[in-house]
């Protein structure tokens, strides 16, 4: 059944591309900016091609501001996070998936608690200071290593998997752990895969953590780095009168470039995983 | 006697069995302990004078003191105000958006550009907030694009940001724009999901499109918007802190401060006020409990899977 274009239909796929447009448009307009020498960047309206291919604000970026430091701090966080959390959360999504696992009913009831109710900020400030994280690089992802949401999208892909998986390993006398490490893991990469794009993404643009528990400039993370940037132009452009742009929008373009590249090189090559897991894990139990 | 023998047997097997499972969840109720219940045992600083000197234990008991303190003061009384407008503009101008969009997408016949239209739409779900108000100053700000093409026309410089009027706008607007594509997944799933037979059966009984739309689509996701609308009336009082933090700024200050903020302003930027934080927090954790519960609730009555637990 072969439906004809209509009026609406061209009308309704004209909004929808421009919805798509406007997701991409932003950063290709911060990408030009970028490019652009600071004198050229007044007045230049909607653009659509770039005048210019001028460097000097990404040298500058990485010479004046230390970009560089704030990348390996985002780096460490992204990589020890995600280790941290995929293991914590592996760990924990499997121990729940057993029905007959003594104690797990409790475990459950335990984990929604913390969904539910929230000790809120300055308990949970408390604490990390008193376990000596204050201004350490642990800060930015020990606190929050496991997501108790995404442990339960594991949860359940575990929970979907047939029960006979493991029943000849167990019969040979193989614990859970083995069969965890040998049979249920190679055979879970799509859930694994969505889970570590997951948490990688979160600690990439993180920045509670940074602003609530970090005080030292050597430990800055890009989006702080980033934020510093623009507070202070935020807070200057009270008056309509200073239409006096500041010389550092390009500079500006070129940090969020930056520090987003990774994300917009990685993603049309990783998006059907966010997709595929969010649609595997979504079989309640 | 022998069966109650034997169920003990039968426990201890199975414990047995999962040894190693226990020893591996050590770290797993080690962090759930640490960062999630000893905070909430925390709370108990909400009803004494905490000083960092005499301990959470030491502290000298005030009763409900920083509750009164905070109920009879103005500037919590407009944080709460102005958390509540953000929400509610976030729950009945925000949330129609991602079925609209899965809607529409669900309308489009060729394959692969509804992909592409999808897959673009997720985009902006993982961009960090601070990078969007980077984006937002680059259009909005006196001299972004915008004000740039109003000046170009004629107008004059409009300072789009530093509008309070404006800034519940800017800030349910932008949030409408990072999650759009990403809210309609759970609808273009629903979608995906009604039986195709419905919708010929419809034509056949001479439906046109909108017909359908209206007869067929709307009534088989009905309840899936349902329990999305309740589960998104639970939260309320929450929002985002990572959105607030990047969005405000000095002039906006009156309207855009949120509970979340404002412990966090009044907790760790004031010296030991952590007492008088805690109350409030514990106060916005309190009423979001019974409304996570009540919407979770109501959701389960409309579908018994519904809820979220």
């Amino acid at each position: 059944m072969k439906r004809k274009a209509s009026f609406a239909g061209i009308v309704n796929i004209s909004i929808l591309v421009f919805i798509a447009f406007t997701t991409v448009y932003p950063f290709y307009y911060l990408l030009v900016i970028s490019f652009t020498p600071v004198a050229n960047t007044v007045g230049r309206g909607l653009v659509l091609f770039p005048t210019s291919f001028d460097l000097s604000s990404y040298t500058y970026v990485f010479r004046a501001f230390g970009i560089g430091g704030a990348y390996r701090t985002t780096l460490s966080v992204v990589i020890l996070g995600t280790i941290l959390s995929l293991t914590l959360s592996t760990i924990g999504a499997y121990a729940l998936s057993f029905a007959d696992m003594p104690g797990r009913n409790l475990l459950m009831t335990l984990l929604i608690i913390t969904l539910v109710f929230q000790a809120g900020l300055i308990p949970t400030y408390l604490v990390v200071r008193s376990v000596g994280l204050i201004d350490k690089l642990g800060a930015l992802f020990i606190p929050n290593a496991i997501n108790t949401f995404w442990l339960i999208i594991m949860r359940n892909f575990f929970q979907a998997l047939p029960q006979s998986l493991g029943e000849s390993a167990r019969i040979d006398g193989s614990s859970e752990f083995r069969v965890l490490i040998s049979i249920v893991l190679p055979i879970s990469t799509p859930v694994i895969a969505t889970i570590v794009l997951f948490y990688a993404v979160g600690y990439w643009n993180q920045y509670f953590n940074a602003i609530i528990y970090i005080n030292s400039q050597d430990k800055r993370t890009l989006q702080v780095l980033i934020r510093s940037l623009y507070q202070a132009a935020m807070n200057v452009t009270q008056s309509p009168t200073d239409d006096v742009p500041p010389p550092v929008e390009t500079i500006r373009s070129a940090a969020i470039i930056v520090s987003t590249l990774p994300i917009l090189c990685a993603y049309p090559f990783l998006q059907k995983y966010f997709v595929q897991g969010i649609m595997v894990g979504a079989v309640k139990g | 006697m022998s069966t109650k023998n034997n169920q003990r047997k039968k426990l201890s097997n199975a414990v047995k069995r999962f040894i190693p499972l226990y020893i591996l969840l050590i770290p797993v109720l080690l962090y759930y302990s640490i960062f999630m219940f000893a905070p909430m045992a925390g709370i108990i600083i909400a009803f004494k004078d905490y000083s960092f000197n005499l301990g959470i234990f030491g502290s000298p008991w005030v009763g409900f003191e920083h509750f009164e303190r905070f109920f009879s003061n103005g500037s919590f009384r407009s944080v709460f105000r102005n958390t509540a407008v953000i929400s509610m503009a976030r729950i009945f101008f925000a949330f129609p958006f991602p079925i609209v969009f899965a809607l529409m997408l669900n309308e489009v016949t060729a394959i692969k550009l509804k992909k592409v239209i999808q897959t673009l739409s997720y985009l902006p779900h993982f961009i960090s907030w601070i990078v969007i108000s980077g984006l937002l100053f680059a259009f909005f700000s006196s001299n972004g694009i915008v004000n740039q093409i109003i000046v170009a026309l004629g107008g004059t410089v409009k300072p789009f940001l530093s509008e309070t009027k404006l800034f519940v706008w800017f800030f349910v607007g932008s949030a409408v724009w990072k999650e759009l594509g990403w809210s309609a997944i759970i609808y273009l799933a629903a979608l995906a999901g009604v039986d195709p037979a419905l919708y010929d059966a419809a034509t056949v009984d001479g439906a046109g499109r909108w017909k359908q739309l209206l007869h067929v689509t709307l009534p088989s996701i009905r309840s899936v918007i349902s329990i999305m609308f309740i589960l998104s009336l639970a939260n309320v009082l929450t929002v985002g802190f990572e959105q607030t933090v990047a969005l405000i700024n000095s002039s906006v200050m009156s309207v855009a401060e949120t509970i979340d903020y404002y412990i966090y302003r009044t907790g760790l930027q004031q010296v030991n006020n952590y007492s008088y934080a805690t109350a409030v927090g514990f106060f916005k954790s309190a009423i979001s409990l019974v409304l996570v519960l009540a919407a979770n609730w109501g959701a389960r009555k409309i579908d018994p899977d519904g809820g979220l637990w």
